[in-house]
């Protein structure tokens, strides 16, 4: 594994060929991240984009104080979080947890918890938390980051981290669970009230 | 359309803790002590593996064309940084687009537009002049960076070589005059051994073998030259002049296929690396 540092000075000082490969190294974990936040292909695409936009152009102004890796994910989170709002801002065509998926999920019965993930749909099941719930939990689940560089990338303390992680992941368990385990779950199996 | 999770729960809490394994004691004894603690830890597991699962990647072409308008917006400010001295920008020809929604980095391509069209009229001032184009690199159609890099890195590595004692002291009449460029191997197909490898890239070098056509053909692609200025970052020892380029495949992926002159001492290292990242795969003395 090569260290980030040697990549991000060389880019800083103009090095093309430094930066393309450090865009390539993290385009895959940031399009991840931006893919879980917004739940689809078409805006994760454009929050990736306006982050390795954002990295090109804040990278002369990065200090290294942080991890570069944790610097470009908080661009992406934030990169997200615009997409979203402009979502709001235009027709939605619906979203994947919008159609029914629950009662699919009810009838089909019998599934492994993999296949009903696949049914019902990680981004799916992710969408119905709110999304400063969502960062921390992808953060950690999807990207392995540690308590303390969630709360540097999210800007919240690490014991709001730990809380939003365990919160977020108790409202997945019926969501993520097939229907039939469900009724034996001793966690939160009921369904969250809803925010909206 | 979003739903509130649960309101906070200490045993939830500790099950999620035990999970990412920076449980206290106190966090253990809460989850010992409640009758469903084990399976409440087992839900949070389940839950956790789950959002593990890598969300489906995007094709190919989008991941280049999104790295192709990141680095043309690059490219734009460094031609503004640097005025006529800047580098060529490298313009998507054919943006991702979606139906129906309007990009909203469109003033990157005007911008990018521009750039380009100055440094074209730059580059073919350049080209006018007359000017001694014999090295390899002049094969690479564009005047990008990592090709004017590696020349750089060459062209350093070149004063480097050591004029005698070296390798190419020890070999034959092909290797004695120390070469000004390196030999370019093309691609040498897949790639299973690369100490089997090293030595075919050795008797080619040293003039020791009869049909050394298999790796030393064709001109280097655009990925040799990127990560050939990216090697002297990546090799795990100081390098000395570079001695043979190409590519291959090596373990299902495709690698760029560099050997040089240790920086010192006489033997030579053949490094593999990433096509796409400029990563090391392996490396190989020889």
């Amino acid at each position: 594994v090569i260290e980030d540092a040697p990549r991000v000075a060389a880019a800083q000082t103009g090095d093309r060929a430094a930066l393309e490969s450090l865009l390539r190294a993290h385009q895959a974990r940031l399009f991840a991240v931006c893919r879980r936040l917004t739940g689809n292909d078409a805006d994760a695409a454009d929050a990736c984009q306006e982050a390795l936009l954002a990295i090109v152009r804040g990278l002369p102004r990065f200090d290294g104080r942080s991890a570069f890796s944790t610097w470009a994910y908080r661009i992406a989170v934030n990169a997200s979080l615009d997409e979203l709002r402009r979502r709001r801002r235009r027709p939605d065509p619906g979203l994947p947890g919008d159609d029914g998926m629950d009662a699919d999920l009810v009838s089909t019965g019998g599934p492994s918890p993999e296949d009903v993930a696949t049914a019902l749909d990680i981004d799916a099941a992710l969408l119905q938390l709110p999304i400063e719930f969502r960062g921390p939990v992808v953060l950690r689940d999807l990207c392995g980051l540690d308590y303390a560089e969630i709360a540097e990338v999210l800007d919240i303390p690490p014991g709001t981290v730990r809380s939003r992680i365990s919160r977020a992941r108790a409202a997945l368990v019926p969501l993520l669970t097939p229907s039939d385990e469900a009724g034996n779950q001793p966690g939160p199996t009921r369904r969250p009230r809803n925010a909206s | 359309m979003t739903d509130l999770p649960p309101p906070p729960d200490a045993l939830d809490e500790a099950a999620s803790v035990v999970v990412d394994g920076v449980a206290t004691d106190a966090d253990h004894a809460l989850v010992a002590a409640a009758p469903d603690g084990a399976s409440r830890v087992d839900a949070h597991r389940r839950v956790a593996a789950l959002l593990a699962t890598p969300p489906p990647v995007p094709s190919d072409e989008a991941v280049e064309a999104a790295l192709a308008t990141a680095l043309a917006a690059f490219d734009a400010d460094d031609a503004g940084r640097q005025g006529s001295e800047g580098k060529a920008a490298v313009v998507p020809l054919t943006p991702v687009r979606r139906a129906g929604r309007a990009p909203r980095t469109r003033w990157i391509a005007p911008v990018a537009a521009l750039a380009a069209a100055l440094l074209l009229v730059v580059g073919i001032a350049s080209a006018l002049r007359p000017t001694n184009r014999s090295h390899p690199t002049a094969a690479l159609s564009a005047p990008d960076t990592a090709a004017r890099s590696q020349q750089a890195l060459e062209q350093r590595a070149d004063a480097a070589a050591p004029s005698a004692g070296g390798p190419q002291a020890a070999a034959g009449a092909a290797g004695a005059a120390a070469p000004s460029a390196p030999l370019d191997g093309g691609d040498v197909g897949a790639i299973k051994d690369p100490a089997a490898l090293a030595q075919r890239i050795a008797d080619a070098l040293d003039g020791a073998t009869v049909d050394a056509s298999s790796v030393r053909a064709g001109a280097p692609t655009a990925d040799v030259a990127r990560c050939t200025s990216m090697a002297t970052k990546v090799a795990p020892v100081p390098l000395g002049a570079l001695r043979y380029r190409g590519t291959g495949v090596y373990q299902g992926a495709r690698v760029v296929v560099l050997a040089f002159d240790h920086a010192q001492g006489p033997s030579r290292i053949l490094v593999l690396l990433d096509a796409k990242t400029c990563d090391l795969v392996t490396d190989e003395d020889f």
